[in-house]
């Protein structure tokens, strides 16, 4: 089987050059399949958020290697084929949920609808697809600041999903939830992953999800250290 | 000018026609000039937001954070208000003075006087020289002549001037109540000041008869004296008109033309502006003295356009102030939205999106900032005008009004807020619209 995401001796350095040079990932080289359910581990500072964001399209700063998503280079995008990859190719979830405050839950999660210039009428169906599918629907009319951290992951996870990309990415996405709504949070991803057949890539600290994934990429000092499926 | 087909029609109309077409054609040139500019660094090959959600987009921080975009709005306002107060008085003030003295026929007469009557009388040489005069269409002389007024059992000291139809009908003169007398009718005007006196003592006194003495100036013997005449005919009173302060009657010429009296005034007429000047140079050259109205309009021009620089000078700090209040105002939003436009980039909003979102923004505080400085404005004037009309009525002034609101000054006000709005929202906007989404999403 094609990966859906391959990465080739990949390195991302911040501030090159100068006495702030930070090498956050060092000659990474990993394949995802389309289907998995990656979790990616380790201590803070270890990278792994890097990786994240450099497979979203927002880390830059690449000095070497190459990163392939769907056939396409990452590193040669720019303007408006970047644009068109946020749109197409991956979906985000936050740690910090980072719902717009001013705009209610509803118009939040097909916020990203908006941006394409999708039709009112497309927008409404999808939005309450997705709202019904994760129980917030009573909540539509409310904004992000009046919700529970739960809640508003939610809204958050139904954001990610509204451009029914097949890639889902997840920077920490429990960290901020108490226990039990990090549990539910958890099992939404499994849903998506076993359901929808989306490949997720969530990126953890904590070892009680670990079980969770169908694949077990540990990092350290900006390097892969471990690869477990 | 309803068409726009072709450029330059448009701005030839626009430079030579009036001010509103200018604001029109500014507009036209910001909208393109917005176009062009969103489209010369791509052509579009995606998609972007519809207008009808960037409106509502850039509005929902007027929905959500209404006190501080109250407040916002009110600053600007307040520069604007200002400016409006400042330019509309100084209109109202030229308005009043040209309204007053410059009819189109005003500005082509001249009042004919002499210094010295014994000397250099005006009388009927001087009326036939100027009748020859090819220049001159009207010659209006007025008689003055002090006396005294008997009506209702209450007698008044005034000053009489017989007139000719020609004063009453020209615009100068406004009869408040009743008409004009015709030529030979035994009938006066009195003036607006004398009037309140009189009918505070004894009620209406329009249509009654009033009797009156007049006091002729004579030299008897190398004496200065005094005659008195008794006209043993009643007069009517036909009528008030709004003219001067003090006791003043006025009545046909003809009533005072024989008593050998000469002319007070004599108010002339001429064909053309440019015969102005050549009339004036015959009388002086009569040794009769000669001021116009056109003189004294000049002279209130220059100084209004002073003292609209002077306006003008306020009304531009109070402008600065608004703009760097409204920069320091985006900047502000920018920061605190810098989070959210991380998010919206990964999300996958365009940059020139992001970019219309804080520009619509900005231009739409700069907007509602001249509508409410001109409703402020509108205000503050109207409640200055009262307070100066009550004490003028107090004192027993004229009302009128001190402030005038030119159209096109609305317009231009409401434009030009709304480009503050939108130059000043395009440096923050450039900054929000091409943030590094990264560093964007991770500022704190």
């Amino acid at each position: 089987m094609e990966p859906i995401i391959s990465i080739k001796n990949l390195s991302v350095v911040y501030d090159k050059g100068t006495q702030a040079e930070i090498v956050a990932l060092s000659d990474i080289s990993l394949d995802i399949f389309p289907g998995e359910f990656v979790i990616v581990f380790g201590p803070s500072g270890c990278g792994k958020s890097t990786l994240l964001y450099a497979i979203s399209g927002a880390e830059r700063r690449m000095t070497d290697g190459e990163l392939w998503i769907k056939g396409k280079n990452l590193r040669t995008l720019k303007g408006e084929e970047m644009i068109d990859f946020h749109r197409k190719s991956v979906g985000m979830v936050f740690q910090a949920y980072n719902l717009i405050p001013t705009v209610n839950v509803f118009d939040n999660i097909i916020l990203p609808l908006v941006f394409r210039g999708v039709s009112k009428k497309e927008r409404m169906e999808k939005g309450k697809e997705l709202i019904e599918k994760f129980k917030i629907g009573h909540l539509a009319k409310t904004r992000p600041a009046l919700l529970s951290g739960g809640q508003q992951q939610r809204v958050g996870i139904a954001r990610a999903l509204v451009n029914d990309t097949e890639i889902i990415l997840a920077d920490e996405p429990t960290g901020n939830l108490d226990s039990q709504s990090a549990f539910v949070a958890m099992d939404m991803f499994t849903d998506l992953n076993l359901i929808n057949k989306k490949t997720i890539i969530l990126v953890t600290h904590e070892s009680q999800y670990l079980p969770y994934a169908s694949r077990i990429v540990y990092m350290k000092d900006g390097k892969i250290v471990g690869d477990v499926k | 000018m309803g068409d726009i087909h072709t450029k330059n029609c448009v701005w030839q109309d626009c430079f030579c026609k009036d001010k509103n077409c200018l604001c029109l054609a500014i507009l036209l040139v910001v909208w393109r000039w917005y176009n062009v500019s969103g489209m010369s660094k791509n052509s579009q090959k995606i998609a972007k937001i519809k207008y009808g959600d960037l409106v509502s987009l850039s509005l929902r921080n007027f929905k959500v954070k209404t006190g501080r975009t109250f407040l916002t709005v009110l600053g600007i306002g307040v520069s604007f208000a200002t400016i409006f107060f400042l330019i509309s008085l100084g209109y109202g003030l030229q308005n009043i003075l040209l309204k007053q003295i410059s009819s189109k026929e005003a500005l082509l007469s001249l009042d004919v006087f002499s210094s010295n009557q014994t000397v250099l009388p005006l009388d009927e040489n001087f009326m036939e020289e100027m009748s020859s005069n090819g220049n001159v269409s009207k010659i209006d002389p007025i008689i003055a002549v002090s006396g005294q007024m008997d009506v209702s059992n209450s007698a008044f000291e005034v000053s009489a001037q017989g007139v000719s139809q020609e004063f009453f009908k020209s615009s100068g003169q406004k009869i408040k109540k009743g008409k004009a007398p015709s030529d030979d009718e035994n009938a006066i005007l009195i003036n607006a000041e004398m009037e309140q006196i009189m009918s505070s003592v004894g009620g209406d006194i329009i249509g009654k008869e009033a009797k009156l003495t007049f006091y002729i100036p004579e030299t008897v013997g190398g004496v200065e004296g005094v005659k008195v005449v008794d006209l043993k005919e009643p007069f009517k009173v036909a009528g008030v008109i709004d003219n001067g302060t003090g006791n003043h009657i006025f009545l046909p010429v003809s009533k005072v033309s024989n008593f050998n009296l000469p002319y007070a005034t004599v108010k002339i007429t001429v064909k053309n502006d440019k015969a102005l000047e050549d009339v004036k140079l015959a009388i002086t050259g009569m040794g009769f003295s000669v001021s116009s109205i056109a003189d004294t309009v000049d002279q209130a021009n220059k100084i209004f356009n002073i003292l609209k620089i002077i306006l003008a000078f306020f009304g531009v700090a109070a402008l600065i102030v608004a703009i760097v209040g409204m920069i320091n105002t985006m900047t502000i939003a920018l920061l605190e939205r810098t989070n959210e436009i991380g998010v919206m980039k990964i999300f996958g909003i365009r940059e020139r999106d992001v970019q219309k979102l804080f520009m619509l923004e900005a231009t739409v505080i700069g907007f509602l900032g001249g509508v409410s400085g001109l409703a402020m404005g509108f205000l503050f004037s109207q409640i200055f005008n009262l307070s100066v009309l009550f004490l003028a009525n107090a004192l027993g002034g004229k009302s009128v009004n001190l402030f005038y609101y030119p159209l096109w000054f609305i317009i231009a006000i409401i434009i030009f807020a709304s480009l503050v709005g939108l130059i000043t929202g395009f440096f923050p906007s450039r900054r929000a619209a091409r943030l590094d989404p990264l560093t964007a999403l991770r500022y704190k």
